[in-house]
């Protein structure tokens, strides 16, 4: 039954460029395409009629590669892909919008933004991002970004977007996010019903479906898991953190499972980080969207300062709630900010009373980094057995 | 005394210390020298180098920028034994000096310094011997390979060796890249030690220059709150009077500075090596008190009298006739080899990236009506090298036309998000305006003078001057 509902995802999504190209050519709404990481008030664009894009894709080194020509490599590779897959041209996404959003996180994906801004026609709209130390004066400064980005967006749809559609907007993606929660507390049964490689396969989706869809996929296959057990694992249990893990970047993720780990849950940009808090439903929808995106985030994510204690706090409490054996830390190369998060990571995890071994990984989404990352996973999938076995003994 | 106590008296009569002062100074020298791990060998290959780089031995307001670059030094290592309170600025701090220099206003018995450029300047520099502040922070937190800034390595590397002591507080430059804030906050997280984060918002337009009112009111108001911080860490109140006469003392050094790159600019043979001009303004940043500024002044100003009777004789630091390039933006401190490789290779290399543009200066009157934090905001928000790539691209093109140039030589820094990526979108913004002039894009490392040897570099810029001169026949 899973089976049936993923490969409708799969199929619909196959169709999704299609209909995406027949929606901008025939005129009938406009695309608005943004940066992911969970800093962009989606539900904006889609009141004023738009169809929200996120560019979600990577794990691909000819995009990061065909980058080249017109940057330096110390750009993360996620970011360089952004531009790569415009100029390879070989993937729809990245030709079918009309306005892109880049939200100013990091220096890489503002470097990514200016790159298009340098070397394509494609309207873009920056959306400031305050440091969460700047307290109410940040929110104010990220609340009049979000009334310019509201203006931006009517401006190009050519509707208003009104109290009613805005809360109709935030109902939508609440029960989205919702779903999405509802399905990956599933994942703290020692038999979870759906492998956390498919659980951010859905993440990814929610970016590019119609909210709609998405939302009526997720009901149903929420029905249809709840009940279940998965199929019975033996192997360590994992949490995977890191900036984020790109619509083909799966690479990590199969290996663990191949090395007889189980992902249990993932603190990253398209999963945790997207769905773990929501835009409350009563109130003035804007303030909401502010209270969401900037007050109350589950993690800051670590360009933004200061981060860490909240983070390892989140990353502490998420491991004990899904019953973690070990976490890999997976993030992409040139990353300089969560490079330097995660040596405290690891110094905090061996202070605990029960440490929990960590694994760092890094990418360059390169095929050579294959056959090193399953050494290492291996090793550290050993490693955690031999632990649980010496538990069990004690 | 101690052995190779001559060694010393040479280092720092070459930094023109007087025969008293030398006297006064040498104990605390040494014992700051010992601290860092610097020894009579290292004392007397330092000297070599200020006179092989930075013409110690013709010019005297050279030797004094030395020598104020040595006293910062000490003072620092120092501070710990001679300062209760002590306040840091950091790299790429560029906005908020003069509030962090009028806190000597405030608490005159404070020590008010900006340990990374300190570290990079003489450990790096002068004494080549930066390498053991790297390698601290590649055995802790910031690995090797993976891009980590020399800057931000050098500041770790600092205090776990105490080279730099502890601070009261660290003014964070939240206002440019994401590692050096990230570092700064590892310095609040490990070592306990207050950070105050100076922050902006970089969503301005990738067009549209200058900025709007509402960037310069979240800037501002950060400055603020980065004012309140140190006054707090002081004991007393910084007001906005101390921060306008720290502004004009600043204005005061920029003067005598802008005669210099006037005379670099204008003159044929040009009369001062970029490598002597960069050490020395590197001390605006080093030196950002009033009573440092004073001194800063002083040596400036003994600097363009000396580069005005270059100019008078006829005598250059290359041929005349040298094809003339811009440079964008910062030669490498740890490698002071690589700028001298370029007048080596026969370039002049006669004006920096924003050559032209600086309104600063003229619009006094205007700006001194406002809130200092806003003038701190405004200038920064206003200086294109520091905010976009396009501005810098037009700014670089201005440059170009005014100073007739036949080359431009763009230096990214290695690892920096900011400052090394801006370049390539540059380099195709400047081409689509000028044509294809001779541009080239030099990767280096201003901290790290590991990997980016001036041998390596020769090769390049070779390539290049021969470039140049045959764009220059051929317009010719």
């Amino acid at each position: 039954m899973v089976l049936d509902t993923m490969q409708r995802l799969t199929a619909y999504l196959r169709n999704r460029p299609v209909e995406l190209k027949h929606i901008k050519d025939s005129g009938e709404k406009k695309i608005v395409a943004h940066f992911v990481g969970d800093y962009l008030p989606v539900e904006i664009i889609h009141a004023a009629g738009a169809v929200p894009l996120g560019l979600v894709h990577g794990g691909d080194p000819e995009a990061v590669e065909a980058a080249h020509r017109a940057i330096l490599r110390y750009l993360c590779p996620f970011s360089r892909a952004q531009f790569g897959y415009w100029v390879l041209g070989e993937q729809s996404y990245y030709s079918l919008f009309d306005l892109l959003v880049a939200p100013i996180t990091c220096q890489h994906l503002r470097r990514a933004a200016d790159l298009y801004n340098v070397h394509t026609d494609v309207p873009i709209f920056r959306l400031g991002v305050p440091q969460p130390y700047d307290g109410e004066q940040g929110a104010q400064y990220f609340s009049e970004g979000l009334e310019f980005l509201k203006q931006r967006v009517e401006e190009l749809t050519g509707n208003k977007v009104t109290e009613a559609k805005l809360r109709e907007s935030i109902a939508l993606y609440a029960r989205m996010r919702d779903l999405l929660r509802q399905i990956s507390e599933l994942r703290k049964s020692p038999r979870p019903p759906i492998t956390t490689t498919e659980f951010i396969k859905l993440n990814h989706a929610a970016h590019i479906a119609d909210p709609n869809f998405m939302v009526e996929l997720l009901d149903t296959l929420y029905q249809e898991l709840r009940d279940k057990e998965g199929p019975e694992r033996t192997g360590p249990r994992i949490l995977i953190t890191g900036p984020n893990i790109a619509l083909g970047d799966y690479k990590v993720l199969d290996l663990i499972e191949e090395c007889g780990g189980t992902v249990v849950v993932e603190d990253i940009a398209e999963g945790v980080i997207f769905y773990w808090e929501n835009v409350a439903t009563d109130g003035d929808p804007m303030a909401a969207l502010v209270d969401r995106y900037i007050r109350r985030r589950p993690v800051n994510c670590s360009f933004m300062r200061p981060t860490m204690d909240q983070h390892f706090d989140f990353i502490i409490k998420l491991a004990d709630d899904f019953s973690v054996d070990g976490i890999v830390w997976y993030q992409l190369r040139m990353c300089e900010t969560w490079s330097i998060e995660s040596f405290f990571l690891a110094d905090r995890m061996k202070a605990r009373d029960a440490s929990l071994p960590m694994l760092k990984l890094d990418s360059e989404y390169d095929v050579a980094d294959r056959g090193p990352l399953r050494t290492r996973i291996e090793t550290f999938i050993e490693t955690l057995e031999g632990r649980t076995l010496a538990c069990s003994k004690v | 005394m101690f052995e190779g106590v001559e060694a010393y008296r040479e280092l720092l009569t070459t930094c023109d210390f007087s025969p008293e002062e030398i006297d006064n100074e040498l104990p605390r020298l040494k014992k700051a020298f010992d601290k860092a791990g610097l020894t009579v060998e290292d004392v007397k290959r330092c000297r070599e180098r200020m006179i092989t780089y930075f013409e110690a031995d013709t010019l005297r307001g050279a030797r004094m920028a030395l020598g104020l670059h040595i006293r910062a030094f000490v003072d620092m290592v120092m501070a710990g034994e001679e300062h209760d309170v002590r306040i840091y600025g950091h790299l790429p701090l560029m906005a908020g000096h003069c509030v962090l220099g009028a806190a000597e206003l405030a608490r005159p018995d404070a020590y008010i310094g900006l340990p990374d450029l300190i570290c990079h300047m003489v450990l790096g520099a002068f004494f080549n011997k930066l390498d053991p502040l790297l390698e601290a922070s590649e055995a802790w937190c910031l690995p090797a390979g993976l891009a980590h800034c020399g800057c931000s390595q050098a500041k770790i590397g600092g205090r776990l060796t105490d080279v730099v002591p502890p601070a009261t507080l660290h003014v964070s430059a939240g206002n440019y890249c994401d590692e050096a804030p990230k570092v700064d906050e590892v310095l609040a997280y490990h070592f306990k030690e207050p950070v105050v984060w100076c922050n902006r918002c970089q969503d301005e337009s990738f067009d549209d220059p200058p900025m709007d009112d509402r960037h310069l009111k979240y800037f501002s108001a950060n400055i603020r709150r980065t004012k309140d911080a140190i006054s707090e860490a002081v004991g007393a109140e910084v007001t906005n009077q101390m921060i306008m006469q720290t502004m004009m003392a600043t204005e005061e050094v920029g003067k005598e500075f802008k005669r210099i790159q006037d005379y670099r600019a204008e003159s044929d043979p040009s009369p001062i090596s970029v490598v002597t001009t960069d050490m020395a303004a590197a001390l605006v940043g080093i030196d950002m008190t009033p009573r440092g500024l004073s001194k800063v002044a002083e040596m400036m100003k003994v600097l363009a009298d000396e580069v005005q009777d270059r100019v008078e004789r006829g005598v250059g630091v290359v041929p005349k006739g040298a094809p003339r390039v811009m440079y964008a933006y910062v030669l490498p401190f740890a490698s002071p080899a690589v700028g001298k490789a370029f007048e080596e290779a026969g370039l002049n290399v006669c004006v920096r990236e924003g050559y032209g543009s600086m309104p600063i200066w003229s619009r006094r009157e205007e700006i001194a009506k406002l809130d200092p934090c806003d003038i701190v905001a405004g200038i920064f928000l206003h200086n294109p090298t520091l905010v976009k790539p396009r501005w810098r691209a037009d700014v670089v093109v201005l440059g170009y036309n005014k100073a007739k140039l036949d080359g431009i030589v763009m230096l990214p820094h290695y690892s920096c998000r900011v400052f090394g990526t801006d370049f390539p979108m540059m380099r195709d913004m400047v081409r689509k305006e000028l044509g294809d002039i001779p541009i080239t894009v030099l990767e280096t490392d201003v901290f790290d003078p590991r990997y980016y040897t001036a041998e390596q570099a020769r090769t390049r810029i070779e390539s290049f001057s021969e470039m140049v001169r045959a764009a220059k026949a051929s317009a010719a």
